[in-house]
C-alpha cells in the first residue's frame, strides 16, 4: 500500500508546506518531518510528508541499477555509513 | 438578505409560470427563426445528405466546473458525438429536467452558456422543453441534448473497417474532463486549477475528413476513457490493437494530479478530444490536418491495429512491458493505498 | 521535476529495465522461485507497467498482505457501513475503501441510499469536515500501515490541540512486520524473497528486515515503486536466492533511511499502541493492529458508541486468504472471473485497484500475451 509522490517544497510556514510536481501546486503537512525546507523534494502520503528524497542516494541507485558486468562483480549495495552490519 | 429568486414547481406546469419562464428566461438567450413561434416541433430547411441523429443527457455534478458547466458539456457533449460520426453539425435540441427550488440566476447561466457554445460552434437550437420536478427527484438541473447533422459523402465511419497496420490516433491528452470534474468534487485543493478540455470538436473532425484520408473509424472518449473506446474497437473484431504509453499526449499538471491521486488517464473521461483509425499511409496527413485545428494540437499516432492478441487492446508500457487494457470498472475514485 | 537524477523518467527507462530483465532470467537461468511483493502500490506498479511480462516464467510475483482494502476484516467493514447509514455520521474515508463488500452492502451503496459518505485524500481533510459540520460526528476509518497511521495519529493530537469534540476513528491500522512474521512461520508457505513496502520502510526502517531475513532465512529488498525500482529489487532478491544468501537490503535509499523516520514512529507511539487484530484471510495476528491509547480513548468510536453488528457474512469458494499468503494465484479461485470480478467483486481482492485479483484482472494474468489469442 502507500501511494506517495515526489514533490518539492516551495515554501514552509509552520507545518503547512506549498509543494509543486510537474507545476501543480498544494498544501501539504510538515510536521512528521524535521527541518523541512524550501528546495527540499519530499515523499508525500495522505497530505503529508513522510520523508526526505536524497538526490545523491537516487544516483546512486541508477548506477547500482545498470547491466551486470563480470568486472563490476557486486549487485548488493555497499553498506552505508552508521549502517549497522550484521552481526 | 433577501431570498434568491427560485424555479418554483408552477414553472413546469403548462400554465402561465411555465410560459413565463421561457419567455424570460430562455428564449432572449437562445432565439432564432426557428424556436421564437414556439411551435410544438421546429420546422426544418431541407438539409441535404445523409443525416446523422443523436441524443445524450448531461447529469454532471457539480454543475459548474474548472473549464465549463453543464450547459457547455451538454452542447459540446452532442456536438462531438455528431462530430465523431463524421457529421458537421446543423440543428440541436435541448430539454431541461429543472429541481424545483433551483436558484434563476443559475439556470440563467446555463442557457446563457448553452447559447454562447451553440453560437461558437454555429449551430442552432431549434426546439427545446422544460420540466421542474419535486425537490429531491434531480440534482439541481439535468439536460438533455439531441442534435442533427449531415455526412459529407464518402465519409464511410465503422468499428468493422479497421485492417491490422492502420493507425491509430489520438487528438490530445486523454482523461482530462474526468479528472477535472473529479478534482472538483472532491475539492482536490491544487493551484492552478484542473480545467476540462470541454469543447467542440466539429472543427477538428471536419479538417480531418477535409485532409482527404481514408478515415474509418473516429470516437470521443467520454464516459469510460480511451480504454472504454479501445475495447469497444476491438470487441467483436478480428483484430487487436497496440498502444504505446510513451505516445500518448499528456500534460504535465494533469500528470502530477494523476500519480496524486493514483487515477489511470486511459479510463478517464475527456470531452475535447477524439480517437481515429486510419490506414498506415493516411496517417500522416490526418495528424497534420489535426495539428492545424486548436483542439488537435497535440495529436499524434498513439499505436496501431494488429493481427495479434484479437479482440484485446494492449498497452506497451513505458518501461517497455506489456499489459491487456481492460473495461474500466466503475466509476474512478482517488485512492491512496 | 527535471533536476536529475531524481527525475523519476530515469527510473522508467526501457533500456535499463530491459537489462535487469536480461541479468534477473540469466541468473534465474531457468529456476523457480516465488517473490512476494507485500505491498499492494507494488501489485500496481508491476500490473500497470506490465512488469510480469519482461519476466522469465519461472519467477513468479505474488502479492502480499500490504493492502488495506484486502486485509481489513469484514466486521471492521461492516461497522463503517453501518456507521455511514446512520444519519448523524458523516463517514470520511480514503476512496479505496468505497467499494468493499460489506456482509451485506457496500458504503458506495449506502452513498446512494443516503448515507453521508464523504471521500477524503488525508486524514487532515476529515478533521476539517469535522470543524466544518459542529453538530455532526465525522468518522474516519484509520486503515493502513505503518505509512498512512502516523498521519491519523496526527489529526487526532490536532483534534485533541484545536478541541474538536466531533472527530472520531475506526482504528483499523496494521503493522507489517507482525504479518510478515506470521506469513513466513506457517510451514505451508513458500517465500524465497520479500520485495518489501518502500514507502512503509521509510518510516520502520531496516532492523524490522534484518531481523526477518536472519530469522526466516529469506531475503529482503526494500524497492521504490518505478518499474526499474522494482526490477531492480528482483534481480538482488533473485540473486540472494540463487547464492543461498538472505539479507536485508535497502535498494530506496533516496527515500529510505536506515533508521526509518523516528518522527513519525513517535507521533504514531503517541496516539496508538499495539495490540491483537484480525486480518483478512490471515486470522489473528498477535501485536499486529494499532488500538488508541487510554489518553485518546474518547476518539474511539467503538468505545464511545458501540454497535451491535449482524454475524459477518462469508464469501462461498473465495480463497482470498491462499492469495495473500502467497499459496494460490487469483485464477486459482473457482469465483475468479466467474462471478466474482471488478464490477461486482465478491473478495476483498478483487475490489482494491490494488488487490491480486483485480490487478491479474484489468491487467492481465499472463506474462507474455500469444499471438492471436485471447487471453480472458
Amino acid at each position: 500500500m502507500c501511494l506517495a509522490v515526489p514533490m518539492k517544497i516551495l515554501a514552509v510556514e509552520g507545518e503547512t508546506a506549498r509543494v509543486s510536481l510537474h507545476g501543480l501546486e498544494q498544501e501539504i503537512d510538515v510536521r512528521l518531518l524535521d527541518n523541512p525546507a524550501p528546495g527540499d523534494y519530499v515523499i508525500v502520503h495522505a497530505g503529508f510528508a513522510i520523508s526526505r528524497l536524497d538526490p545523491e542516494e537516487a544516483r546512486k541507485t541508477l548506477e547500482l541499477f545498470r547491466k551486470y558486468s563480470p568486472d563490476r562483480e557486486c549487485f548488493s549495495p555497499p553498506p552505508s555509513p552508521g549502517e549497522r552490519p550484521t552481526p | 438578505m433577501t431570498a434568491a429568486r427560485t424555479i418554483s414547481i408552477e414553472a413546469g406546469s403548462g400554465g402561465r409560470a411555465g410560459r413565463d419562464l421561457v419567455e424570460e428566461l430562455i428564449l432572449p438567450r437562445l432565439n432564432n427563426r426557428f424556436l421564437l413561434p414556439l411551435p410544438d416541433a421546429a420546422v426544418l430547411d431541407p438539409i441535404p445528405g445523409r443525416l446523422a441523429f443523436t441524443t445524450d443527457s448531461f447529469v454532471v455534478s457539480p454543475l459548474f466546473f474548472p473549464g465549463g458547466d453543464i450547459g457547455k458539456l451538454a452542447v459540446c457533449g452532442t456536438i462531438n458525438d455528431l462530430a465523431a460520426a463524421g457529421a458537421r453539425p446543423l440543428y440541436l435540441s435541448c430539454a431541461l429536467i429543472i429541481e424545483e427550488g433551483l436558484e434563476t440566476a443559475i439556470l440563467e447561466k446555463v442557457v446563457s452558456s448553452i447559447a454562447r457554445t451553440a453560437k461558437r460552434a454555429g449551430v442552432l437550437v431549434v426546439t427545446g422543453d422544460t420540466k421542474v420536478v419535486e425537490r429531491g427527484a434531480a440534482d439541481g438541473l439535468y439536460l438533455n441534448t439531441a442534435g442533427i447533422g449531415t455526412v459529407p459523402a464518402g465519409v464511410n465511419l465503422s468499428p468493422a473497417r479497421p485492417r491490422p497496420g492502420d493507425a491509430v490516433i489520438l487528438s490530445g491528452p486523454p482523461g482530462e474532463h474526468g479528472l477535472a470534474i473529479l478534482a472538483a468534487r472532491e475539492k482536490l485543493s491544487v493551484s492552478p486549477q484542473l480545467k476540462s478540455d470541454c469543447r467542440p470538436l466539429h472543427s477538428l473532425a471536419a479538417a480531418m475528413i477535409a485532409s482527404g484520408a481514408d478515415l474509418k473509424f473516429i470516437r470521443d472518449p467520454t464516459r469510460g476513457g480511451l480504454a472504454a473506446v479501445l475495447n469497444e474497437l476491438v470487441g467483436p473484431a478480428k483484430f487487436g490493437v497496440e498502444i504505446e504509453e510513451k505516445l500518448i499526449p499528456r500534460r504535465g499538471k494533469f500528470r502530477a494530479a494523476l500519480e496524486i491521486l493514483g487515477l489511470d488517464p486511459l479510463a478517464l473521461a475527456g470531452e475535447g478530444l477524439l480517437c481515429a483509425v486510419a490506414s498506415p499511409a493516411d496517417a500522416g496527413r490526418v495528424v497534420a490536418a489535426m495539428r492545424k485545428d486548436p483542439a488537435g494540437k497535440m495529436a499524434r499516432v498513439v499505436g496501431r491495429v494488429t493481427g495479434d492478441h484479437r479482440g484485446r487492446a494492449v498497452l506497451k508500457t513505458e518501461a517497455g512491458g506489456e499489459r491487456i487494457i481492460d473495461w474500466p470498472a466503475g466509476d474512478p475514485v482517488p485512492r491512496i493505498c | 521535476m527535471k533536476d536529475q537524477p531524481l527525475n523519476p523518467e530515469l527510473f522508467r527507462d526501457p533500456a535499463r529495465a530491459r537489462e535487469l530483465a536480461e541479468d534477473i532470467r540469466r541468473i534465474a537461468s531457468g529456476r523457480s522461485l516465488q517473490l512476494m511483493e507485500v505491498c499492494g502500490t507494488h501489485t500496481v506498479a508491476i500490473a500497470r507497467s506490465g512488469l510480469r511480462s519482461l519476466l522469465p516464467p519461472g519467477i513468479r510475483l505474488i502479492s502480499g498482505p500490504g493492502c488495506p482494502v484486502c486485509v481489513t476484516p469484514q466486521p471492521v467493514i461492516d461497522g463503517m457501513i453501518v456507521r455511514s447509514a446512520q444519519p448523524e455520521n458523516i463517514l470520511a474515508t480514503f476512496g479505496d475503501m468505497l467499494n468493499v463488500p460489506g456482509s451485506f452492502s457496500t458504503l458506495r451503496e449506502e452513498k446512494a441510499r443516503g448515507g453521508d459518505v464523504r471521500i477524503v485524500c488525508s486524514p487532515l481533510a476529515a478533521l476539517r469536515l469535522a470543524r466544518e459540520n459542529p453538530r455532526r460526528r465525522v468518522i474516519f476509518p484509520a486503515i493502513g500501515f505503518e505509512t498512512t497511521v502516523p498521519t491519523a495519529a496526527a489529526a487526532v493530537l490536532e483534534a485533541e490541540k484545536t478541541a474538536v469534540g466531533n472527530f472520531f476513528l475506526i482504528s483499523a491500522g496494521r503493522l507489517i512486520p507482525p504479518a510478515l512474521k506470521f506469513l513466513l512461520s506457517d510451514p505451508e508457505t513458500r517465500i524465497d524473497g520479500l520485495l518489501c513496502p518502500g514507502h512503509v520502510s521509510a518510516i520502520i526502517g531496516l532492523e524490522p528486515y534484518r531481523k526477518i531475513a536472519r530469522r526466516f532465512r529469506v531475503p529482503c529488498a526494500v524497492a521504490g515503486f518505478e518499474p526499474v525500482d522494482i526490477l531492480g529489487a528482483v534481480r538482488e532478491l533473485v540473486r540472494q536466492a540463487v547464492e543461498g544468501r538472505s539479507e536485508a537490503v535497502n535498494l530506496y535509499r533516496r527515500v529510505v533511511r536506515e533508521g526509518g523516520n523516528p518522527k513519525a514512529r513517535r507521533v504514531l507511539g503517541k496516539v496508538f499502541r499495539p495490540a491483537g487484530a484480525g486480518w483478512r484471510g490471515l486470522g489473528e495476528i498477535p501485536a499486529s493492529g494499532l488500538a488508541l491509547r487510554p489518553a485518546y480513548r474518547r476518539f474511539d468510536i467503538d468505545r464511545v458508541s458501540p454497535i451491535e453488528l449482524p454475524p459477518a457474512k462469508k464469501v462461498p469458494g473465495c480463497i482470498c486468504g491462499r492469495i495473500l499468503r502467497g499459496l494460490s494465484d487469483p485464477a486459482d479461485c473457482p469465483r475468479f472471473g466467474a462471478g466474482c470480478e471488478p464490477r461486482r467483486p465478491l473478495g476483498p481482492c478483487m475490489v482494491s485497484a490494488e488487490g491480486a485479483c483485480a490487478a491479474w484482472f484489468r491487467y492481465g494474468r499472463r506474462a507474455a500475451i500469444p499471438p492471436g489469442e485471447t487471453v480472458r
